[in-house]
């Protein structure tokens, strides 16, 4: 049955030897027309165009024949063929070096992108810009994904604006566009929304803004399209969807749980509202206890706390995220808690005990920063009755035992702008005897209330007689 | 008889166009071309020498004399030039059409061959290459051809980089290899050289062509070269690596001269004869041919043509000396112009903007195309009060002999216009865009030097850039010409010691 198989063989070689020969004769074909001995005849088009190919043929034939013909070349021909080397190799290797380019295009652009991965998770904002730029124009490589990479490095890159301008171009309203992108410019009018100065019918355009891209945001966790859709649901005015549908996130994801918060004080639900702080607080502490070198839970059990309004607590929280990072980011997070504090305290009705401890503490801090000159303005240039109840509540934290320089240097301030020199002088030497270098902090401080207190005419004349000298004060002397 | 008459009337019409002439001697003077004007003469010189020296007419035997055909040609094209010289008010041309007259006239007195006649011409017509309102699209296309190139190397060679038009940027490094992408160096005597080697050689155009391509072949390939060396040496460094650009240069015109001549013995070697016995036969062949080729002499009406030309381009002159069209003198140095534009003093802030020297400039280069060689580049910042958003640039550009396209600076790193160029006023106005987020309102004027504003002259370029994320509004460009305005008003203010010095350049 398979006999025919042993002839096989032969009849391959014959099939290839046939193709081979009308392959040559095709070519052959094309060469002889190039032959144009009889050029001298008149010929019509076909013909001439017949000629020109076949002439086109043999000049490619020569051409690809030159590198070995030439060395058959005599005399001055030969003598060019040598000398043409140079030009011959060079110019096929640049021939070669752009087809090389040419034809491996994709794979040199994957290698940026993946540079521009790398940067993205280094936070190298301006180096992942940079060889984004080799990529972001070409229309057939950069697609929404890689443009939406371009606008996470460009906001890295401190250029917000392009990045909008990127995301808002990858979420249009008259085509599909990135799920991402949609979830960003929906979240965006939620945030739009939230502001108050808002007309009716700008509300409703930016509801119907918010429903379009809502209904096509994808590429995020799904609880996080739920927030959206609860708050979608609120300014819908279907407040008890909104709840339940937050209150599921929030069952699943403790992390919302300021959000959540913040939605019950709008829904009038401040018992709950405190009960979803408790808790959060709470799921957060246990997570932190588990794995302390997680920034995220101690950001948000700081400011769970803050939300409570345990201000110390969430102190010792940011404190011991220093003790464990030693970093500029958590020396950040504690004074811009503590600045919500100052703020908190500052808000009427005054909390002094509060505005005392932030002063002392930012005085510790931030020596004779703008924050510090801020905070003594605020707390110090006014009334004497006010002034006064912080002289108290001063006296009270030193008797508590807190940071005593800075106190008595609080207690010298309050007592200068009271118009009690004596005590102000005590109160100053006090603090540059535990502590020497108060004095030079004092002599700024005093220069910045001087100026500080300009419109009060009582209070700058105080601070105006106030001067303090270097050497005034023994620190030796108790 | 004919020929003397030719002669005579080829004076009379280069003798009518001295003022022109003389004006733009003095402009290349003023522009400092001396490098270039003295290349110039040089290749001239020699390839009057080699037509007419015994020992370098080594292609005087099969060289028959001009046809009057072919002078008629090559005098009509004279006659084009000289009308648009006229009619668009600008030297050059004429100077051109002089040029190719006095080529004429000497070609025809020494005896020289058309192909010869041809090579003169062309150098004729290249003395003010520089001037070339065209140079900067040349510079911009070879330099982009040249820069892609260094790419492919760089891709190659595996360095990270990017490109802002026809200028590279590396990944690690945040600032633009602005000085090796500042166009093609050594062009003008690379092309002197090749035409001055065209002529000696006896070549005709189609082989000259060839020559030609060749030589801006290798002279893109090589400065994409040294771009891309440059790159690798300067990649991953956070200092700008410094080199003589000198020697830079003078190997690159070494190794483009090279690979050009070694093109030329490609040609040689692949279209001449298989052998040196054929090639005796084929010259013979040629001998014969042209022997047999015989000229139109004994008709009349060809030199008609040509001496009625010949009147009109005379004519053109002399109505140019009556008219007083190019007599206004040029008592002007370069120096005191640069002097003067140095010495301009900007308000510090003006209607909400607060005007300072700029403290980065990544976008700002020098061009090998420059038209004089102390060509500088100014920039202020603009920065806002609370009340505007964004932020805008004053820049200038010159000294300029010849202004080119007002958005050269723009397209050269890659903005591509958005709308068309408008124009009010002799201010030119137009949006760009780059990339995807890139968006650009340009307000551009060239403001004269010194004095008369019918005339091309020095100028300065003076720009306000206004670069955003967003669309710039129709309010803000209105506002952003409005705040152009008062500054071109307040620069020309000060520029405007024309009167003073006397007469204008132009």
């Amino acid at each position: 049955m398979l006999r025919f198989l042993t002839d096989l063989p032969i009849r391959i070689i014959a099939w290839i030897s046939d193709l081979l020969e009308i392959t040559l004769r095709f070519f052959a074909g094309f060469l002889d027309r190039g032959n144009f001995e009889d050029s001298g005849h008149p010929v019509g088009l076909y013909r001439s165009l017949n000629r020109k190919l076949g002439q086109f043929f043999w000049f490619l034939a020569k051409l690809i024949s030159y590198p070995i013909a030439g060395f058959f070349y005599r005399g001055k021909r030969r003598q060019a063929f040598l000398c043409s080397i140079p030009f011959c190799v060079l110019a096929s290797s640049v021939m070669a070096s752009c087809l090389l380019v040419a034809f491996n295009r994709e794979r040199i652009l994957n290698r940026y992108l993946a540079r521009v991965q790398n940067a993205y998770s280094k936070q190298d904002g301006p180096k992942g810009v940079r060889a984004a730029m080799r990529w972001i124009g070409d229309t057939e490589y950069a697609n929404a994904d890689r443009k939406f990479l371009y606008s996470l490095v460009e906001i890295q890159n401190g250029n917000a604006g392009s990045a909008e301008r990127i995301l808002e171009g990858l979420s249009p309203r008259d085509s599909t566009g990135l799920g991402i992108a949609h979830f960003w410019k929906a979240s965006q009018c939620v945030g739009k929304l939230e502001e108050s100065n808002l007309g009716e019918s700008q509300r409703i355009e930016l509801l119907e803004d918010l429903d379009w891209h809502l209904e096509r945001a994808s590429g995020v966790r799904p609880e996080q399209i739920a927030l959206l859709e609860s708050m979608k649901a609120y300014w819908d005015g279907r407040l008890d969807e909104a709840e339940s549908k937050y209150r599921k996130v929030f069952e699943s994801d403790f992390s919302q749980s300021l959000g959540f918060a913040a939605l019950l004080k709008r829904l009038g639900k401040d018992q709950e509202r405190q009960a979803v702080l408790r808790t959060g607080a709470e799921r957060m502490g246990e997570g932190l206890r588990s794995d302390p070198w997680n920034r995220a839970y101690r950001v948000q059990l700081a400011s769970l706390y803050e939300a409570l309004g345990e201000w110390g607590r969430a102190e010792q929280v940011n404190l011991e995220g220093y003790k464990i990072h030693r970093d500029q980011d958590s020396i950040d997070a504690y004074l811009a808690s503590m600045e919500r504090r100052a703020e908190a305290a500052l808000k009427e009705p005054r909390d002094l005990r509060e505005v005392a401890y932030c002063l002392v503490k930012f005085l510790r801090t931030s020596r004779a920063g703008p924050r510090v000159q801020d905070i003594m303005v605020r707390s110090l240039l006014r009334p004497q009755s006010e002034l006064l109840e912080l002289q108290k509540q001063l006296q009270q934290w030193l008797v508590e035992g807190l940071d005593l320089p800075m106190v008595h240097l609080s207690l010298s301030f309050c007592k200068g702008l009271s118009g009690d020199d004596t005590s102000r002088d005590w109160h100053l030497e006090q603090a540059c005897r535990y502590e020497p270098s108060t004095l030079g902090l004092a002599q700024s401080l005093i220069v910045a209330m001087q100026e500080a207190s300009k419109n009060q005419q009582q209070m700058h004349e105080r601070m105006k007689r106030w001067q303090v000298l270097e050497g005034s004060i023994d620190p030796k002397k108790r | 008889m004919d020929k003397k008459i030719t002669i005579g009337l080829l004076i009379a019409a280069v003798a009518m166009q001295t003022t022109a002439i003389g004006l733009m001697l003095k402009q290349i003077a003023f522009a400092g071309l001396s490098m270039d004007l003295a290349l110039f003469f040089l290749a001239f010189a020699l390839m009057v020498l080699t037509g007419m020296v015994t020992p370098f007419s080594r292609s005087s035997t099969d060289e028959h004399p001009i046809r009057a055909r072919y002078l008629i040609l090559f005098v009509s094209a004279a006659v084009g030039t000289c009308l648009l010289g006229v009619l668009s008010n600008d030297p050059v041309w004429v100077f051109r059409a002089a040029g190719l007259c006095f080529a004429a006239l000497i070609a025809l007195v020494a005896g020289f061959s058309t192909n010869r006649l041809f090579y003169l011409g062309l150098v004729l017509c290249m003395v003010p290459l520089s001037l070339w309102k065209t140079a900067p699209w040349v510079h911009s296309l070879a330099q982009w051809l040249a820069s892609s190139f260094a790419g492919c190397l760089l891709d190659i060679y595996k360095v990270f980089y990017f490109a802002k038009g026809n200028v590279i940027g590396l990944v690690s490094t945040d600032f633009l290899q602005n000085e090796s992408c500042s166009g093609l160096r050594l062009i003008y005597p690379m092309i002197l050289l090749a035409i001055a080697y065209g002529c000696f050689n006896g070549y005709r155009f189609p082989r000259f062509l060839y020559l030609l391509c060749v030589l801006l072949f290798w002279a893109i390939v090589s400065q994409g070269a040294w771009i891309a060396v440059e790159a690798i040496m300067q990649d991953r460094q956070s200092t700008k690596v410094s080199y003589n650009s000198g020697t830079v240069s003078v190997i690159l015109f070494a190794s483009v001269t090279l690979l050009t001549w070694s093109g030329d013995q490609f040609f040689s070697a692949f279209f001449g004869p298989s052998s040196d016995k054929e090639s005796e036969t084929s010259i013979d062949a040629k001998k014969i041919e042209l022997t047999n080729d015989k000229d139109i002499s004994d008709s009349k009406v060809p030199w008609m043509v040509l001496w009625s030309m010949l009147v009109g381009i005379a004519f053109l002159g002399g109505w140019s000396i009556y008219k007083g069209q190019w007599a206004q003198g040029l008592n002007l140095r370069q120096y005191e112009a640069i002097s003067a534009v140095e010495s301009l003093k900007l308000e510090s802030a003006v209607e909400g903007w607060k005007i300072g020297p700029a403290t980065k400039s990544t976008e700002s280069f020098s061009p090998v195309f420059r038209q004089t060689p102390d060509w500088k580049h100014w920039e202020w910042d603009l920065t806002p009060d609370q009340s505007r958003e964004g932020s805008m640039k004053l820049r200038i550009d010159g000294i300029w002999i010849a202004l080119p396209r007002p958005d050269w600076l723009w397209r050269w790193y890659g903005w591509k216009p958005d709308l068309v160029l408008s124009e009010d006023n002799g201010s030119f106005s137009f949006a760009l865009k780059r990339s995807i987020v890139e968006e650009a309102y340009v307000v551009t004027k060239g403001v004269r030097v010194v004095g008369d504003s019918t005339l091309p002259g020095p100028v300065v370029q003076v720009s306000l850039v206004h670069e955003s994320v967003r669309p710039i509004t129709e309010k803000q460009r209105k506002e952003h010409k409005e705040l152009h305005a008062r500054g071109v008003e307040a620069i020309e203010k000060q520029l405007d010691f024309g009167a003073a010095i006397g007469d204008s350049i132009r």
